[in-house]
């Protein structure tokens, strides 16, 4: 991957829909298995092949939000470095929210695709 | 030697220079309102942004320029934080009551100055500077009560920001205040019994509580309503 170079940032979603789906992607990667931050950023980056990039410092208030509503939950631990890492896992409520987020994002996700293929053909 | 050649040199030197743990402990320094525990978890992040940019071939002190551009700029994520941590129970108590607490001393201290004033001008008795205590602690609750909304919320967000600030200015308060009290000769001390004291601080603290506990409660009413979603892009 080539570094991105001074001045340029890559942002191909708009900010309000990277905001909506922050929540539902965190759960879903704590979903399936303790995590922390920068582990987590470097997960969407490749889930999302690069398109969806956050200014990385805006997970943390994000991650401290849903710990604060009892979705995931903290811990402080040695990490391969011997430095002192925060790690998150989900908690059972945070997994009955996203259950519920996913069934939302899929009516939206349905919705969109039985709209846009009723469209006419632009080729 | 071309400048060029000049121009690597430098880099190379420039490069060979960089140290992390000293550009790190000055990137802390640049924060005023983030806790020892998230400014740890951030520059945890740097760290790892910081070697994996030095692995893909970037020179250090780029390295060092990419990741806190990418982590974000110091007033963006002081902001964000802010808008979460604030809404803590916790914080919310102990900032609510600083809130309050900051702007009864200010209110108090003009009480006591009308009283040291009152005192100048006339001698009045005990029982009338008991009611005079009382009846303007009630006022200035009735001025803080239409003002708590904004300090509810707006001022524990600001005194995070600037927690040392907002100390100082509620000490400064505290002090402000003492006069009132405490002018000497002719002052409330000799005026008043121990007793007449003991009830006026009473009746202060009973209100100063009650408004710690409405400006809590009014600031989780408005943190629930508040729309929380983060800027992330």
């Amino acid at each position: 991957m080539e570094p991105m170079a001074k001045g340029e940032i890559k942002r191909d979603i708009k900010r309000d829909l990277v905001a909506a789906c922050a929540q539902p992607i965190v759960l879903a990667i704590l979903g399936r298995g303790e995590s922390y931050g920068y582990a987590i950023l470097q997960e969407v980056r490749r889930a999302s092949q690069e398109k969806l990039t956050w200014t990385d410092g805006m997970l943390y208030p994000v991650l401290r939000r849903m710990e604060e509503r009892e979705l995931v939950r903290s811990r402080w631990d040695k990490a391969e470095s011997g430095r002192e890492r925060r790690y998150y896992r989900i908690t059972p409520a945070g997994r009955r929210e996203l259950e519920k987020e996913r069934q939302q994002w899929t009516t939206v996700h349905t919705t969109l695709g039985r709209l846009w293929n009723a469209l006419p053909s632009s080729s | 030697m071309d400048d060029r050649a000049h121009d690597a040199g430098k880099t190379v030197e420039r490069a060979a220079e960089f140290e992390l743990e000293p550009a790190l402990a000055k990137w802390r320094a640049g924060f005023t309102a983030l806790s020892g525990a998230e400014l740890d978890e951030l520059a945890d992040h740097l760290r790892e942004e910081f070697a994996r940019l030095v692995a893909l071939g970037l020179a250090p002190d780029e390295s060092w320029w990419l990741a806190q551009r990418r982590l974000g700029a110091n007033e963006g994520l002081e902001r964000e934080f802010a808008k979460v941590t604030v809404h803590r129970p916790l914080f919310a108590l102990v900032l609510g009551y600083l809130a309050v607490a900051l702007s009864l001393r200010v209110l108090e201290s003009l009480v006591g100055i009308g009283l040291v004033v009152s005192l100048r001008l006339g001698q009045p008795t005990t029982a009338t500077m008991v009611a005079a205590v009382i009846a303007g602690v009630l006022l200035a609750s009735v001025v803080l009560a239409r003002l708590l909304p904004r300090v509810a919320v707006d001022l524990p967000r600001w005194a995070l920001r600037s927690p040392r600030i907002a100390l100082g200015l509620l000490l400064a308060g505290y002090v402000f205040g003492v006069p009132g009290l405490y002018m000497g000769e002719g002052s409330m001390v000799t005026l008043l019994t121990y007793e007449h004291i003991l009830a006026y601080m009473w009746s202060r603290n009973v209100i100063e509580i009650a408004l710690v506990v409405a400006t809590c409660a009014l600031a989780w009413f408005v943190g629930r309503r508040t729309p929380r979603r983060a800027a992330l892009a």
